[in-house]
């Protein structure tokens, strides 16, 4: 095997930055890192829509509570992505086996990987469990009704009656909230994995987390109101403009936030820079980069749209925005985890990436998952919000829910 | 008493019964987190008291004026370890400067005294030893690479043949058979020096308490303890 030299123009870097290009990359988190942080803010996001409705009783999303949840539980397999990245997956387990909490001399530090991952796995149970409640009171009317395997052994002996339907909408409000807590930490907590890594310029920003968790609210009522669209299109249920609209407003201050503090990180960069820290370079870099030119332009064409009033009363435009959002925040992932990869640790050299076929091959498969248990649990599961547990008509009558 | 009466103080006996069980439940849950705390706490303490005491902390001193680029210390590295084609565990860097001299400045992992790559790790694969030494446990390590991100040094890498963290170790299946890491055996001009700096007798020892010494990204806070003699302003970077 020939060892890569360097060219001319790729300045100074340290020798076992170049070692990643044996593997066609010149950076060590690729492009299945980006998916699978792209993956877990889409779940974020989804499962914050659903606790809107479920837990805060916004009526108004009380039509997408059920798609969203079942994305959510689709998306749950997102650390696959990450799994797959790593080089020794048969050892994963070890994040919760190994000691975390109480720092030692031998081990002085708290991973803000492993709190994530201890974090997901608590927030994974909640979701489960909260769905299994929330879902309940239809899946006992449906074993009552139709006698099937699958919904008696969903509905876990309960019958269908008033109190039922009542305590399984409280146990369900509790236990998604409680998950929207945990999961809210834990995307958080996902974002100071990179600004952590003070060894990378761009991702030394105490401002990323937050970043994080605004471009995960922002793509999950994206995908929410892209999935709403076609589960009803696929169904022949009228789409509630009133549900899409709901949905825009929530992309409007999710993308004014991650904006906002975007443009804030620029301002703190710009006044904690300093000379031979490699801001030179780094501008270098952003002015050659062509995904970072497109992001902004296209953040700034969906924060035209969003403002426009037309276009959140307009089925139609709302999901081609949608459309450029999930393309905007995968953007912004590439942006925010693969670029700052691309200059040097040295800060006087840069670096190339360029994705492999094996990382689509496996996003592929993980996408494809992902699509089946959604399929498998939209098929199982009342998705379109006109269901017992979450229906307005339940307050008092029960039989009505179901249309 | 009606048969409804009767099943509902059973129903009664069994919620009184199951709350028994969780009150009890709880409490032996919050018992035993106590105990566990309290012995963790302990034993952090028990390390920290070792700490106190710490016999020995290895540091290396490299004099860059003494270093003419025969790179013999990378193939002795290369050799000792079994380091694959591509990767380092230590390396030289050859710097030019304006009036045409050439310098070559050695580089490896600095085993920091606040090592930013012990901290990110997931599964505490990457320790801390008593000595100072900054190790990764291969039989733990999960490849995830956050530790050769958090190095702003560049000395780590993924070893491709083991799929796991690797770096310098300051040779250390050698210094405790009271050997010198191989690296510094193998440099023909003694630009590498090894030792203890707790021992003020040992060579390292009398060489920082003398010369002036600088060290590499000291505004990382990692507290690096490989020290230079004269190292250029342009390999501090």
């Amino acid at each position: 095997m020939a060892v890569p030299l360097p060219s001319s123009d790729v300045g100074h870097v340290y020798p076992n930055e170049l070692a990643y290009e044996f593997e066609l990359g010149g950076v060590t988190w690729k492009l299945l890192i980006v998916m699978y942080s792209y993956f877990i803010g889409l779940m974020v996001g989804s499962l914050m829509i659903a606790v809107l409705s479920y837990g805060f009783n916004f009526k108004k999303y009380y039509r997408v509570a059920g798609i969203a949840i079942i994305l959510t539980l689709s998306l749950l397999v997102s650390p696959l992505l990450g799994w797959a990245e790593i080089k020794q997956p048969q050892r994963a387990l070890e994040i919760f086996l190994r000691p975390h909490i109480v720092p030692s001399e031998a081990y002085p530090g708290v991973s803000p990987m492993a709190v994530f991952y201890i974090l997901y796995l608590i927030g994974f149970m909640l979701i489960v469990a909260g769905s299994i409640f929330a879902f309940r009171a239809d899946v006992a009317k449906r074993a009552s009704e139709r006698r099937s395997l699958i919904y008696r052994v969903l509905a876990l002996g309960r019958e269908y009656d008033k109190v039922g339907v009542e305590r399984d909408r409280r146990i369900a409000k509790t236990l998604l909230l409680a998950a929207g807590l945990v999961i809210v930490v834990a995307a958080i907590v996902h974002g100071y994995i990179f600004s952590s890594v003070k060894a990378r310029f761009l991702w030394s920003d105490p401002l990323l987390p937050l970043h994080s968790l605004a471009a995960a609210i922002l793509s999950g009522a994206a995908l929410v109101a892209v999935a709403y669209y076609i589960a009803c299109r696929v169904s022949r249920v009228e789409v509630d403009i009133e549900v899409l609209s709901g949905l825009s407003w929530i992309m409007l201050w999710a993308l004014v936030a991650l904006l906002g503090l975007e443009f804030m990180s620029d301002i703190a960069r710009e006044y904690y820079r300093l000379p031979g820290h490699g801001m030179e370079y780094l501008e270098t870099l952003a002015s050659g980069l062509i995904s970072l030119k497109i992001y902004r332009l296209l953040s700034l064409i969906l924060l035209v749209a969003l403002l426009t009033p037309w276009v959140r009363r307009n089925a139609y435009a709302v999901l081609a925005v949608s459309v450029g959002v999930l393309l905007d925040v995968l953007l912004y992932k590439w942006v925010v985890i693969i670029v700052p990869q691309l200059l040097s640790r040295t800060g006087e050299g840069f670096l190339s990436y360029t994705p492999a076929l094996w990382e689509v091959r496996v996003i592929v498969g993980v996408v494809a998952l992902m699509a089946l248990i959604f399929l498998v649990l939209s098929l199982i599961f009342p998705w379109n919000g006109y269901y017992v547990t979450r229906s307005d008509e339940l307050k008092g009558v029960i039989s009505g829910g179901e249309r | 008493m009606s048969h409804r009466a009767s099943k509902n103080l059973k129903n009664d006996d069994a919620i009184l019964s199951r709350r028994e069980f969780v009150k009890t439940a709880a409490k032996t849950t919050i018992a035993g987190l106590i105990v566990v705390g309290s012995v963790s706490g302990l034993r952090t303490s028990a390390n920290a008291s070792e700490n106190a005491k710490r016999k020995r902390r290895f540091v290396m001193v490299i004099d860059v004026n003494k270093c003419y680029g025969c790179y013999a210390c990378v193939v002795a590295c290369a050799h000792e370890n079994n380091v694959p084609v591509g990767v380092f565990r230590t390396w030289v860097e050859r710097y030019v400067k304006p009036d045409g001299t050439v310098i070559y400045v050695p580089k490896q992992c600095n085993h920091c005294e606040n090592p930013s790559c012990v901290d990110v790790c997931p599964v505490k694969a990457t320790y801390k030893t008593e000595d100072g030494l900054v190790l990764v446990n291969d039989d733990i390590c999960i490849g995830c690479g956050a530790c050769i991100q958090n190095c702003p040094y560049g000395a780590r890498f993924l070893n491709p043949i083991k799929g796991v963290a690797d770096k310098c170790t300051f040779c250390d299946h050698r210094i405790y058979q009271g050997l010198l890491p191989a690296c510094v055996e193998a440099c023909p001009t003694g630009a590498r020096i090894f030792g203890d700096i707790e021992d003020p007798e040992s060579e390292v020892s009398k060489i920082l308490s003398k010369a002036k010494t600088q060290q590499w990204k000291t505004w990382t806070g990692n507290d690096p303890q490989v020290y230079y003699i004269d190292l250029p302003e342009e390999a501090n970077k």
